[in-house]
């Protein structure tokens, strides 16, 4: 009975010290996605073939702390699977809440040739104007009866159209709503977004609000 | 990144001056960028050198950054207005000469690349340039063991990364330094040379006219400028508003330094003018009428012919003949 006793006492302690996993799953119209395969809805059918993102950690709970060098930096790949876990700085205890930078903020777009997730090699680096695409997606959508590709590489760092954009992390299970971010752009036709400017500001704005509680 | 510095032998100091920055001058500015990281060793400078002349860095095998930066003519191309890439493929810029980059923050005509180390990733991904990726460009070079040799001189490791690669180059091309002019020696008063008096006339001029914009010692502000230049009908190339995506930064490209102005022709960043006489008339012509012109270029510089005679002979005192003859800096693979 001890025993048993003191393994709860070690999973409880566990859940609080190291259950620090941030679960993403990718969905269109609240309905998970499967990567590269059709998703059929009341309203409309898409295949998503790739979507990464960067994802800052910028402060636990409550202050957000200036960005620095070590601010852990994730690279999330969804082109094979749908959803992600990754393992994110611990939170206090007393407080429930994480800050994510959505893309690479303008400070580390400044810094030299870096490795790791930053690595160029990872295609989320525009060459032609030294910047890190902060969010990617691609796929196809079916617009009365016919396959239209879309592609939208959204990033930017140079003031007035800097993408880097927040979002506060209350849980550890999201959904992110793909259909919620590209709806608006599908409606003015827009299929297309692949350098910095007022466009992609506006669709970075969206990426924070698609983020829901599982 | 940390086990990576500690694994070399202490770095060399700057393999091309013995010490960075020893014979920096008294009259000119910090370098912006001081190899804090990338720390300095003659093995990393000797891999940067020949990733400098290496054709691999394009799709096809045929074209390497010496290819358009030819040492002969401070690292500019003196050939053609604009740069030939892969497949016959040409460019829309001309090729600038590459010296003293230590001292600059942005890079291109338009300022796009905002890193000295990020610098080579453009030509290498440029359809019209290089047309290739930086993971084949390492899956080919590290199917070579010459480059297992020298990256692991350089980092104790045979595996070449993209980081090796940006710091090698950084270091190659960021120790070419332009400093050792007859403009450089009279500043420095060594073994008592001098300008003759219509060179001292031409300083005289480029001073009064010039200097606001090419300032020296490093020849160039590193501002952004419109100088009046009506965009050629078939790039209509907006410059840095390329880049910043604002309509007032519209026709605007980086003063270039004037060192070494006489090797690095064709001038302007479309090689339009050939000569630097093209050059001087297009602005005692004057009276430009053109979207975001510079307040300085308002007007036209009145120069007279034996004035124009001065300050070329002047801009001829900025060629640093040191550099281009320099054999560290040239193609290992020529070299006895």
């Amino acid at each position: 009975m001890h025993v048993v006793k003191i393994c709860i006492l070690i999973w409880c302690l566990a859940s609080t010290i190291f259950a620090q996993e941030l679960h993403v799953q990718l969905t269109w119209h609240n309905t998970a996605i499967q990567m590269q395969k059709a998703i059929k809805t009341e309203y409309d059918s898409v295949v998503i073939t790739k979507c990464y993102m960067y994802l800052q950690c910028i402060k636990t709970p409550n202050s957000v702390q200036p960005l620095n060098f070590k601010t852990p930096v994730y690279l999330l790949k969804f082109d094979s699977v749908a959803n992600i876990q990754i393992k994110i700085p611990n939170v206090n205890a007393q407080s429930d809440t994480l800050t994510f930078g959505i893309g690479i903020d303008s400070s580390l777009h400044a810094k030299g040739i870096q490795s790791g997730v930053l690595d160029p090699i990872h295609g989320m680096y525009w060459t032609w104007q030294s910047g890190y695409i902060n969010f990617k997606l691609e796929g196809q959508i079916k617009i009365q009866q016919h396959w239209q590709n879309f592609q939208f590489h959204i990033g930017g760092y140079r003031i007035p159209y800097n993408c880097f954009q927040y979002w506060n992390c209350f849980r550890q299970r999201y959904n992110l709503d793909l259909f919620e971010i590209v709806n608006p752009s599908f409606k003015s036709q827009q299929f297309k977004i692949m350098s910095p400017g007022i466009e992609a500001l506006e669709f970075s704005k969206r990426i924070p609000y698609a983020f829901h509680n599982q | 990144m940390v086990l990576v510095s500690c694994s070399v032998d202490a770095p060399v100091k700057n393999p091309v001056n013995d010490t960075p920055f020893e014979f920096l001058p008294e009259n000119w500015p910090l370098p912006k960028y001081r190899f804090t990281e990338n720390q300095i060793s003659k093995d990393r400078f000797e891999l940067g050198r020949a990733l400098f002349y290496e054709t691999r860095l394009s799709r096809d095998n045929s074209i390497s950054c010496a290819g358009c930066h030819i040492q002969n003519y401070a690292f500019a191309q003196t050939d053609h207005a604009f740069s030939h890439g892969v497949d016959n493929r040409v460019g829309t810029r001309n090729a600038p000469g590459l010296f003293n980059l230590a001292w600059h923050t942005e890079f291109m005509h338009d300022g796009a690349i905002n890193h000295i180390e990020k610098q080579p990733l453009a030509p290498i991904a440029n359809p019209i340039e290089m047309d290739e990726n930086l993971t084949r460009v390492l899956e080919k070079l590290n199917a070579l063991p010459k480059y297992k040799t020298l990256t692991r001189a350089a980092y104790n490791s045979d595996t070449l990364t993209s980081q090796r690669m940006l710091w090698a180059m950084t270091q190659f091309m960021g120790l070419i330094y332009a400093q050792h002019s007859k403009y450089d020696a009279v500043k420095n008063n060594t073994n008592g040379i001098h300008f003759t008096a219509a060179e001292q006339r031409g300083y005289d001029v480029f001073i009064q006219h010039c200097n606001a914009c090419h300032r020296e010692p490093l020849f160039s502000d590193f501002e952004y400028r419109s100088n009046g230049l009506a965009p050629l009908p078939m790039l209509l190339d907006s410059g840095r508003s390329h880049v910043t995506g604002l309509s007032k930064d519209k026709w605007k490209f980086k003063t270039p330094s004037l060192r070494n102005v006489a090797l690095t022709y064709p001038y302007m960043h479309d090689g339009r003018f050939t000569t630097l006489d093209q050059c001087i008339e297009h602005y005692r012509r004057g009276n430009f009428n053109h979207e975001n012109l510079d307040p300085l270029l308002k007007g036209a510089i009145t120069l007279s012919e034996g004035q124009i005679s001065d300050l070329k002979l002047f801009l001829n005192t900025l060629t640093d003949y040191t550099m281009i003859y320099d054999r560290r800096f040239s193609d290992p693979q020529l070299q006895p």
